[in-house]
């Protein structure tokens, strides 16, 4: 109690500071005037009086220093004075701090970074009430999980009765609307939602109401939902908006509500929507979500679902029962937006960003040891003039207190501008990454890392600085005197770079296969040349009666035609699924040597594609020829099968001519093959690997609907803008009520779906592997560097006796390059292990892949031998007279 | 420095207790305390303003005295050093335990 008194007087005296030294030069000018006028009354005179009172008082300057001194606190005071000494020691040594800041900030910026991003994806639930709890329920064939398939909205009513670890489940699915509000129309983002979507994500309106049951009834008056961003931006954030109608999609609808602000879909891409329409049994359906019932996992639901999916998996929802189509549940955490593998892979960086710093630090102290072992014979002559070991030791620490507070606000400067350099990078499966930034937890967590890696490293230092007896000492001869070290020590040093070199070797490997893996992907033939191949998608006002569709088909065509050149453009979009799949349910039949016999193809793509299409996508024609709609007036009954799906249906090789049947009963029709296709090749698990490996192409005029969609090649280079513009002109020319949704180019779209991923896994470890080198590099630095100096009388002794300069350098080398050697065998076999959990990453690379594990042991070998070389010429240059004369 | 004769240093750690006596009856300024001391010591014990004024900090730290500007005898502005309740406790506690030293002291020179 009273030592806190004194602390509150003390600081109030500090925080006085300038009022208080008034005080006390008054008080003792007072002082010296009753002095001197005591004086006079005895007899003096002014002048002499003053003098002697002056003389008297004495130094006044150190009379108020030492009232001042009363208020310092001893302990603050020695801290500062620990804080100047150990400030000015480290500027003396600029290339020491640089390397210990820079090592640290590297550690400490990698962490940050990380964290934050695995905060994000991981950690940080959805920004609703109990938003943790929401999760996405899902199906997906058995023999290909990692895709799911659709969730219709007849699984929402069939499930949600029956599955009672979950409450309040709703159906989105996001899509572009043509939203005509006056001039100028538009297309807009917007989502059909189920009724139970507010109640999910527990917001409430901004303005009138949700949507109710009775809105997704078929037949119900149609009403609307406006985003906030919408009715802020076009209506001003009116409140007279309720009630307005509005064109969505030639549809007039009401609006009955506008969206609480930040209102996002939980799903992958969590943009605002800026209308909501109700969902009703017509509706295609969407994602299904739903929230996890107090105290229920989603394991247990997703069991639930499982056993329910598994009694209705002949239903009629997902195709006929076969092995093929046996179906597999999910149950996930909708703010998990990372698939199993992507997980361990953020998971693994997450461990080996811990490992680093760690190392890191280790690495620091190591430099901090070799610095104290350089100083040594000060610290002794310190000792010996009566410096107390505590502040030795204090001294010591209060250099690695101040690093570590310096890395780590250089640390905090590189994970900011790291984590720009990763989202700028993020696939766009990420996208919510765009609103990540360092919140305040994570800002904690880089201080708590750089204070206690602070103590951390200086702990031994410290511990060194002190532990020898002075007799000893002066008696060992200053320049031995602290550290031989002991051998557990020594071999406790070599343990670090040997697990630094290790770590290197798994990022190095790791980034070298994924490189590989990325040249791989990015030079893989889709099977038709996708350089300068476009894809219009047009949109129409209405849907067009089954008589005009051809008609509006040959117009939009023409459109493109007259932009693309003639022959450079075709109905159909890109195949494959690069975009958007078309796949038909059977039932399909072909001609057998007994009689009809069907087939199952659950996964035959069935694209429905325009005269020239072969030619202009450049997928080759093995066998026959393709469409040419001009010769018929009506269906020709045509077929074009890829190569794959011809070995499948007709083993024999006599696809050309065969027949195969769709449909069955009144709506059989039997269709000729008239080309063979060349395969396409989907590279890596994108699309679910295998999984549309077969297709069958079939004439734009017999689809049954609009094909709305035309391919046109272009000039490499072209911009997809200028080339949208130019086409919404002459579409709105043509006056078919059509305007261009989308332009998609086969180069972006493959980058971003198919390349997006790896090159961000790429340069995460690519990033790790620059940095683990980098640290390892400074530890072997550090360690040769530290034996050059232990040895230098030995190699002073060894050059006079006549050792060449080549036998110093081997000594020099010999002992570094063991420990690379060992700690590189260790890197190699731990890398191959980790190599097998990056296998979700690498496309068409082993993971024993020799150029990539060959890469990295030579990289390491240079840098190895770099950071090697600085100190092997100060062995070089170790002048022997001078050596021996030392001591 | 040659002090004149007649005059003796302090015993180390009384200048505190001396202060606290001296402000016993009234608040005084730093000036009135050193002339008082040596007044009632008749001249024995002069204390020198390089120690009076850093032990009047070390006395306000430890929130034994108070200070206050107010106006001296001859109208001029001085700071007035006041004993507080936990002064006056130190006062009697550091009193005694000087006593008990004088009288150990006392009889060490007898007997010893």
């Amino acid at each position: 109690m009273r030592s806190l008194m004194r602390a509150v007087r003390r600081l109030a005296y500090w925080l006085r500071f300038r009022s208080e030294q008034a005080d006390l030069r008054d008080e003792l000018a007072f002082h010296r005037d009753e002095l001197a006028r005591d004086l006079e009354r005895r007899g003096l005179s002014p002048d002499a009086a003053h003098a002697a009172a002056r003389r008297e008082l004495g130094n006044e300057t150190y009379m108020r220093e030492e009232a001042r001194g009363v208020w310092l606190s001893t302990g603050l005071d020695a801290a500062l004075q620990d804080l100047r000494y150990a400030w000015r020691s480290l500027r003396r040594a600029p290339a020491f701090t640089a390397v210990v800041v820079f090592t640290l900030a590297l550690g400490i910026g990698a962490n940050v970074a990380i964290f934050t991003v695995v905060h994000h994806l991981l950690i940080a639930p959805l920004p609703y009430p109990n938003g943790n709890r929401i999760v996405q329920l899902n199906v997906a064939f058995a023999a290909n999980p990692d895709v799911p398939l659709g969730v219709g909205t007849n699984a929402l009513t069939q499930w949600e009765p029956r599955l009672h670890t979950l409450e309040d489940f709703a159906s989105v699915s996001e899509s572009v609307y043509h939203f005509d509000a006056g001039a100028p129309q538009d297309s807009i983002r917007g989502a059909t939602v189920s009724p139970g979507f507010a109640a999910l994500l527990q917001v409430r309106p901004a303005l009138g109401r949700t949507f109710t049951r009775d809105d997704a009834r078929t037949g119900a008056a149609p009403v609307m939902i406006l985003g906030h961003d919408l009715w802020q931006s076009r209506y001003n954030g009116s409140h007279d908006v309720l009630g307005k109608v509005v064109g969505v999609n030639g549809v007039r609808r009401v609006v009955v509500g506008v969206a609480p602000e930040h209102m996002s879909i939980p799903t992958i891409d969590g943009d605002e929507p800026e209308i909501m329409v109700p969902m009703n049994a017509d509706s295609i359906g969407g994602d299904l979500f739903a929230r996890l019932r107090p105290g229920i996992t989603a394991a247990a639901a997703q069991r639930e679902l499982q056993s329910i999916v598994h009694q209705s998996s002949n239903a009629t929802d997902f195709g006929k029962k076969s092995s093929d189509t046996a179906l597999v549940a999910r149950v996930l955490r909708a703010q998990d937006q990372l698939d199993v593998n992507e997980t361990r892979a953020i998971e693994i960086l997450l461990v080996a960003t811990g490992g680093l710093l760690l190392i890191a630090c280790a690495n620091i102290a190591n430099l901090l040891l070799m610095r104290a072992w350089n100083r040594q014979r000060e610290l002794v002559i310190r000792r010996a003039l009566g410096a107390s070991r505590l502040r030795l030791a204090r001294h010591a620490l209060a250099e690695s207190v101040m690093l570590g507070p310096a890395g780590g606000a250089l640390g905090l400067i590189i994970a900011w501008r790291g984590l720009r350099a990763i989202i700028a990078l993020r696939p766009a499966a990420l996208s919510d990454l765009d609103n990540v930034h360092i919140d305040p937890a994570v800002l904690l967590w880089a201080t708590a890392i750089a204070l206690a890696s602070g103590l951390l490293f200086g702990i031994a230092p410290a511990l060194l600085s002190g532990a020898q007896s002075i007799g000893d000492a002066l008696r060992a001869g200053v320049r031995t005197a602290v550290g031989e070290g002991n051998a557990a020590a020594r071999r406790l040093r070599a343990g670090m770079i040997v697990a630094e070199v290790a770590l290197s070797v798994v990022f190095l490997v790791a980034a070298g296969l994924l490189v590989r893996s990325f040249v791989t992907l990015e030079r893989t033939s889709l099977g038709y040349d996708r350089t300068g191949l476009v894809a219009v998608k047009f949109q129409i006002a209405r849907r067009p009666a089954p008589a005009d569709r051809d008609a509006i088909e040959q117009t939009l065509m023409q459109v493109v035609a007259r932009v693309a050149g003639a022959g450079r453009a075709a109905l159909g979009g890109f195949p494959g699924g690069l975009l958007q799949t078309t796949v038909r349910p059977g039932p399909y039949a072909v001609q057998g040597p007994h009689g009809v016999q069907t087939v199952d193809l659950p996964f035959c793509e069935t694209p429905f594609v325009g005269r020239d299409y072969f030619h202009v996508i450049g997928l080759p024609l093995l066998e026959g020829r393709g469409f040419d709609t001009t010769q018929h007036a009506g269906p020709s009954h045509e077929l074009v099968v890829n190569q794959a799906l011809a070995r499948r249906l007709w083993p024999n090789g006599d696809a050309l001519g065969a027949k195969l049947r769709v449909g069955d009963g009144a709506r059989a029709t039997w269709l000729t093959v008239v080309g063979i296709a060349g395969d396409l090749r989907l590279p890596g698990s994108t699309f679910g690997g295998d999984l549309f490996k077969l297709q069958m192409y079939r004439p734009a005029n017999e689809a049954g609907e609009m094909v709305s969609s035309v391919v046109l090649r272009v000039r490499e280079g072209t911009s997809t803008a200028a080339l949208q513009a130019t086409l919404e002109r002459a579409a709105r020319d043509a006056g078919v009520g059509a305007t261009v949704q989308s332009v998609d180019a086969a180069e972006s779209t493959f980058d971003r779906r198919v390349l997006a991923r790896p090159r961000f896994a790429l340069v995460l470890f690519g990033l790790f592997a620059a940095i683990a080198l980098a640290v390892s590099a400074v530890g072997l630095y550090a360690i040769v560097a530290y034996a050059v100096t232990q040895r230098t009388r030995e190699i002073g002794v060894r050059v006079a006796l006549g050792a060449a300069p080549s036998a110093v350098a081997r000594l020099v080398l010999g002992a570094s390059a063991r420990l690379v050697a060992l700690g590189g065998g260790i890197g190699l076999f731990a890398a191959y292990g980790a190599s097998r959990a990056l296998m979700s990453f690498l496309g068409g690379v082993k993971p024993g892949d020799p150029v990539a594990f060959g890469g990295a042991m030579a990289l390491l070998g240079v840098v190895a031998l770099v950071a090697s070389v600085v100190p092997m010429r100060r062995a070089l240059g170790v002048d022997p007279v001078g050596a021996l004369r030392a001591d | 420095m040659p002090r004149p004769t007649g005059q003796s240093e302090l015993l180390p750690g009384t200048l505190d207790l001396l202060i606290l006596r001296a402000l016993r009856a009234e608040p005084m300024h730093g000036y009135g305390i050193a002339q008082r001391l040596r007044d009632v010591s008749k001249d024995v014990l002069q204390v020198g303003e390089s120690s009076l004024y850093p032990a009047l900090q070390r006395l306000l730290l430890d929130g034994y005295v108070r200070a206050e500007w107010g106006t001296s005898d001859n109208n001029r502005r001085a700071r007035y050093y006041t004993l507080t309740a936990a002064g006056r406790k130190q006062l009697v506690a550091e009193q005694a335990e000087f006593e008990r030293m004088i009288g150990a002291i006392h009889a060490v020179l007898r007997l010893a």
